[in-house]
């Protein structure tokens, strides 16, 4: 007999369930991980019924009789699905009071800067240590990015700008000359500048790392507004580099809580609508009931589709077996 | 189905590391001067299955297909936040109220950081930690003194038997930029690392580092009604992880019986 085609359609369904089931263990491995967001996947089916008209004949066939001839599955047995894609779910975490003064957490859709070996990446998961030298790091050391003394004026210049502009609409336009979209640290050559390996000439880094080496020695507090402003007693040191994107599934998840940003024309700005909480972290999205349930339809949807790889067996079986019988 | 398997693994592992610290944390509720732990998680690689990207306009794909493969733990450390204080009248009970440690001497002349200030005098007179570990600098009180004063910067005056008032000592106390990173040793004491950097010493109040209280010592920071919500949320996870587990055996289990009858 030949392969009954629509098999196959129970073992794709069957294997983007099991790909299902690893998107959800991972969420649910990562309950508790600080700045964590949800993956999902969607499926796509493939119908090639939609491709190919049904085909009418009335004559008797001159050829060989198929399967085919006696049920018309009009392409469908040629269907099947697949994990098209996987969405991350961006949506704010719960903030959970810590009161460490460098733990902290992003209130919006903004990102901390950091610079790794592989280039400027981005993170949810403000856990923030001092290191040996006194620079603002990461768990993993890498250092958090502070906007450069150019870069900050620039941004206080474009808040005040809008500020004036919202209230005296009669007087912006020239103070909206200045345009801050080309201080935007983010953007090339800048960027280069902080991370690359070799600084293009004339290029000047806009963003630096923090340190708070003197500040802690001299027994000063630490102190971080919600614009991601850091005060050492009364003397602001840095601002943070929050960064904003167009697109935020255009961001790549590496690990350990960084994203990369692959696509050159998501340029990130910086962020207006993030405000840092310090004190605070900023729990995992991942809500364990609503995975469960997940979980439940997964595996219900995958005994299905094993039950009729098993109804095909049957049937081979009966064929083989049973159909020459007398 | 196999990476599930391991997907969920890498949860309960973590989640059961917290639990560790958590126990440890509770055990040690009424240790003197006690630091409670931090665990931290990270999510693991990634693995890339469609990256985003393709044609532009008809046929570009948005978002790709990125299968995640655990978690894991990134830090566990202490956190050097003050604990309450509790007051003893001790005279050799000191408290840091402030940031900072007591140094003290190992057997093997090595230096350990402590902030439990419960001293006790020894045979010869040296103010000792309760293992016996001297402080640095030493701090000998003379045999017949009438009363000992520490002030909030650290001298150490006798009252002689004749009435007399003398400093026999300075307690120096060390701090560190990034004292998260000092090595738990037992015994309530923690050593220098290169990730801490070096430690400064310093006449308590001076550089940052806090001033001293005589009569006080500092009760633990473990706070018990935070310790506990972490032990439901690390139990409930790990549970959450363990069932991923059992549907991934079933759904494996089912596939192996598909040829029977």
């Amino acid at each position: 007999m030949g392969s009954p085609s629509g098999l196959w359609t129970a073992v794709s369904g069957g294997m983007a369930q099991s790909q299902n089931l690893d998107i959800i263990a991972n969420n649910l491995a990562n309950a508790n991980t600080t700045g964590f967001k949800k993956d999902s996947a969607t499926f796509k089916e493939y119908l090639t019924a939609v491709e190919r008209p049904e085909a009418v004949s009335n004559a008797i066939p001159r050829t060989v009789f198929k399967d085919s001839d006696f049920y018309h599955f009009d392409g469908k047995e040629h269907a099947f699905v697949n994990v098209d894609r996987v969405h991350t779910d961006h949506s704010q975490g719960n903030l959970r009071p810590t009161h460490g003064p460098l733990d902290l957490a992003i209130d919006g859709p903004g990102f901390f800067a950091v610079k790794t070996p592989s280039g400027l990446m981005f993170t949810r998961a403000g856990d923030f240590k001092v290191n040996a030298e006194g620079t603002i790091v990461t768990t993993e050391g890498y250092p958090v990015m502070a906007l450069s003394a150019e870069a900050a004026a620039a941004k206080t210049a474009a808040r005040e700008a809008q500020a004036l502009g919202e209230n005296q609409p009669e007087q912006a336009p020239g103070a909206g000359a200045r345009n801050p979209a080309s201080l935007n640290p983010f953007t090339e050559p800048a960027l280069q500048a902080t991370v690359g390996q070799q600084q293009p000439p004339g290029a000047q880094p806009l963003l630096i790392p923090v340190s708070v080496r003197d500040r802690i020695s001299n027994g000063e507090k630490i102190h971080i507004t919600s614009e991601g402003e850091i005060y050492a007693g009364t003397d602001q040191v840095a601002t943070l580099a929050v960064a904003e994107f167009a697109d935020l599934h255009r961001l790549k998840k590496i690990t350990s809580g960084l994203y990369a940003n692959p696509d050159n024309t998501n340029v990130p700005r910086i962020a207006t609508s993030s405000n840092v909480r310090q004190g605070f972290l900023e729990t995992s999205n991942v809500n364990p009931v609503s995975e469960l349930v997940e979980l439940l339809k997964s595996n219900r949807m995958y005994e299905s589709n094993m039950r009729a790889i098993k109804a095909y067996n049957d049937m081979a079986g009966k064929e083989a077996n049973e159909v020459g019988k007398l | 189905m196999i990476k599930s398997l391991s997907t969920a693994a890498t949860g309960m592992q973590a989640q059961e590391q917290k639990l560790d610290q958590i126990a440890n944390d509770l055990a040690n509720m009424n240790t003197t001067a006690f630091k409670r732990g931090r665990t931290e998680f990270q999510d693991l690689m990634y693995q890339t299955l469609k990256d985003p990207g393709g044609v532009p306009g008809q046929n570009q794909a948005p978002v790709g297909v990125q299968v995640g493969s655990g978690a894991r733990v990134a830090a566990q450390y202490s956190l050097h936040d003050q604990g309450p204080s509790k007051v003893t009248n001790g005279l050799f009970d000191l408290l840091i109220n402030g940031e900072g440690f007591f140094s003290v001497q190992m057997p093997n002349g090595q230096v350990a950081y402590t902030r439990d200030g419960s001293f006790k005098m020894n045979s010869e007179g040296l103010l000792t930690t309760s293992g016996g570990y001297p402080l640095v600098p030493n701090i000998q009180i003379p045999q017949g003194s009438a009363g000992v004063t520490i002030t909030p910067t650290g001298a150490v005056r006798v009252l002689s038997s004749q009435g007399q008032e003398q400093v026999v000592g300075q307690i120096q106390i060390a701090s560190f930029l990034n004292p998260g990173a000092t090595r738990k040793m037992g015994e309530n004491l923690v050593a220098a690392t290169t990730a801490a950097g070096p430690p400064v010493l310093a006449v308590p109040g001076e550089s940052g580092t806090g001033t001293i209280q005589q009569g006080a010592i500092e009760a633990s920071n473990v706070k018990p009604t935070e310790a506990i919500m972490d032990m439901i949320t690390t139990q409930r996870t790990y549970e959450s992880n363990a069932r991923i587990m059992s549907v991934g055996d079933q759904m494996w289990s089912m596939t192996n019986n598909i040829g029977n009858r």
